[in-house]
């Protein structure tokens, strides 16, 4: 399903660039709950050729007919898309989620602290 | 100052009303949610990251009004994002003061000082500002020098003008238990009203996965905070959910005693899990697979001891039975008996 090998679905991977074109319902499904548990804007395109970006709030998966529902980027509205109108999901937008500003904090304050005890 | 007499009758009435109507899910807190945008970007906040266009987007104050009419729950809490850089933010409380809603407005306060001139003191109205901590510790879990004493500021201005006010805690791990104590020393200080205090929840969107509770430690931590309590201590807390906390009873968890709502619609299964949305708050009760949640049915709920899940279950067994109302008899009035 992923074109790149090396992504893995381990819990807090950064999909940031990722293209998933799903070629089961299995896959299907699980391309869109990551679409859905990612924290910034993907890109669908559907089969009909159409490009929609946007973030991707709700699915439901129960049958007979199964949808996403995402808001569009710099659009108006909510945009509803059939699961059997995916053709790929690509992780287009930056993942807001993926955190470093801890880390950025604690190594900020240590280096203040380092610099204010060597004083 | 304690919680008005009204505020006590209210939920008392509307809790015994669910009963005697034989309503077995009903909301008691509605989480109200109406931006994510927020002004701080805190360690343990699994909130606020979205991209920009979500963060712009905002609830109006007439789907504020209409969930609240919706869902019926007697207080409403505003949490966020930062409620007060919400524009209309004054007429969305107005209106849920208006159908008589008690309601808390969570906020890290930084606004909270030039905002007040927008409300009114009322009864029907807490600014409930976020503290976890003494200084040090608070602004290093907001992840910014300085808030804390901006926040004292506000608290005290707020309190001067006669809002009513509260503080809001989340404690991870490594918290002192001594240096929590001596914060509730300070908070009661200040004069607020009462104090919320939680465990943190182990989001998987925060930044910072490695300072969360587990369940012993949270235990561990809350009985050494809360044992030889002090008199002048008040929390503003079913003191069920505090021996909850304690590990004096065990429940399990209510999700839907505290429904979210926010720009996605009805949040499944609740406040801090994020299992997809519905546009009804009827659907969200009816549809909802409630039994593939809680303690022991799911691994996101696995280390969860967080107010917006359990203390509506302490709320449930003061009004289930004698021994119930007891218990919260006995719990208020004699905290450190046990």
């Amino acid at each position: 399903m992923l074109n790149d090998p090396q992504h893995s679905e381990r819990r807090g991977e950064n999909f940031e660039g990722a293209i998933l074109c799903p070629g089961t319902q299995e896959e299907l499904a699980k391309a869109v709950d990551l679409a859905f548990d990612y924290r910034g804007d993907v890109t669908i395109e559907l089969i009909s050729g159409e490009r929609v970006e946007g973030y991707v709030f709700n699915r439901v998966a129960s049958q007979p007919k199964a949808y996403l529902e995402l808001f569009p980027k710099g659009r108006p509205g909510i945009r509803m898309v059939g699961y059997d109108e995916v053709a790929s999901i690509t992780f287009s937008g930056e993942d807001t989620a993926f955190g470093k500003s801890w880390d950025i904090w604690i190594t900020k304050k240590q280096g203040e602290e380092k610099k204010a005890s060597s004083k | 100052m304690s919680v008005p007499l009204s505020q006590m009758y209210t939920v008392v009435k509307y809790v015994l009303t669910q009963k005697v109507k034989g309503v077995k899910r009903y909301p008691l807190v509605l989480m109200l949610e109406p931006l994510f945008r927020c002004n701080l970007a805190c360690a343990g906040c699994g909130k606020i990251q979205y991209p920009d266009h979500i963060l712009d987007r905002r609830l109006a104050p007439e789907q504020c009004w209409a969930v609240a009419d919706e869902c019926g729950a007697p207080i409403v809490s505003i949490p966020g994002g930062e409620p007060l850089i919400h524009p209309e933010m004054p007429k969305i409380v107005w209106g849920l003061i208006q159908r008589k809603k008690y309601v808390y407005l969570c906020t890290n306060a930084i606004l909270l000082e030039r905002k007040l001139d927008d409300y009114t003191p009322s009864k029907y109205l807490t600014f409930s500002v976020h503290m976890d901590g003494l200084q040090e510790e608070h602004d290093l879990a907001v992840c910014r020098d300085g808030v804390y004493d901006v926040a004292v500021r506000a608290i005290q201005a707020a309190l001067q003008r006669g809002f009513r006010v509260t503080t809001n805690t989340t404690l991870f791990n490594g918290a002192d238990p001594e240096r929590v104590r001596a914060f509730f020393d300070e908070m009661m200080a200040l004069g607020v009203e009462g104090m919320m205090i939680s465990p943190g929840y182990s989001y998987e969107k925060a930044p910072d996965q490695k300072s969360f509770l587990k369940r012993d430690r949270t235990r561990e931590l809350f009985s050494r905070l809360l044992t030889n309590r002090k008199p002048n201590w008040r929390f503003n807390q079913s003191p069920l959910f505090l021996e909850f906390l304690m590990g004096k009873r065990d429940y399990q968890c209510t999700p839907w005693g505290n429904p979210t709502y926010n720009i996605f619609g009805w949040q499944k299964p609740c406040y801090l899990l994020q299992d997809g949305y519905v546009s009804t708050f009827q659907a969200l009760l009816n549809d909802t697979e409630w039994e593939n949640y809680g303690t022991g049915r799911n691994e996101k709920c696995a280390e969860c001891m967080v107010h917006c899940g359990y203390e509506a279950s302490a709320v449930e067994e003061t009004f289930s039975s004698w021994s119930g109302f007891a218990g919260t008899v006995r719990a208020t009035l004699f905290p450190n008996a046990i």
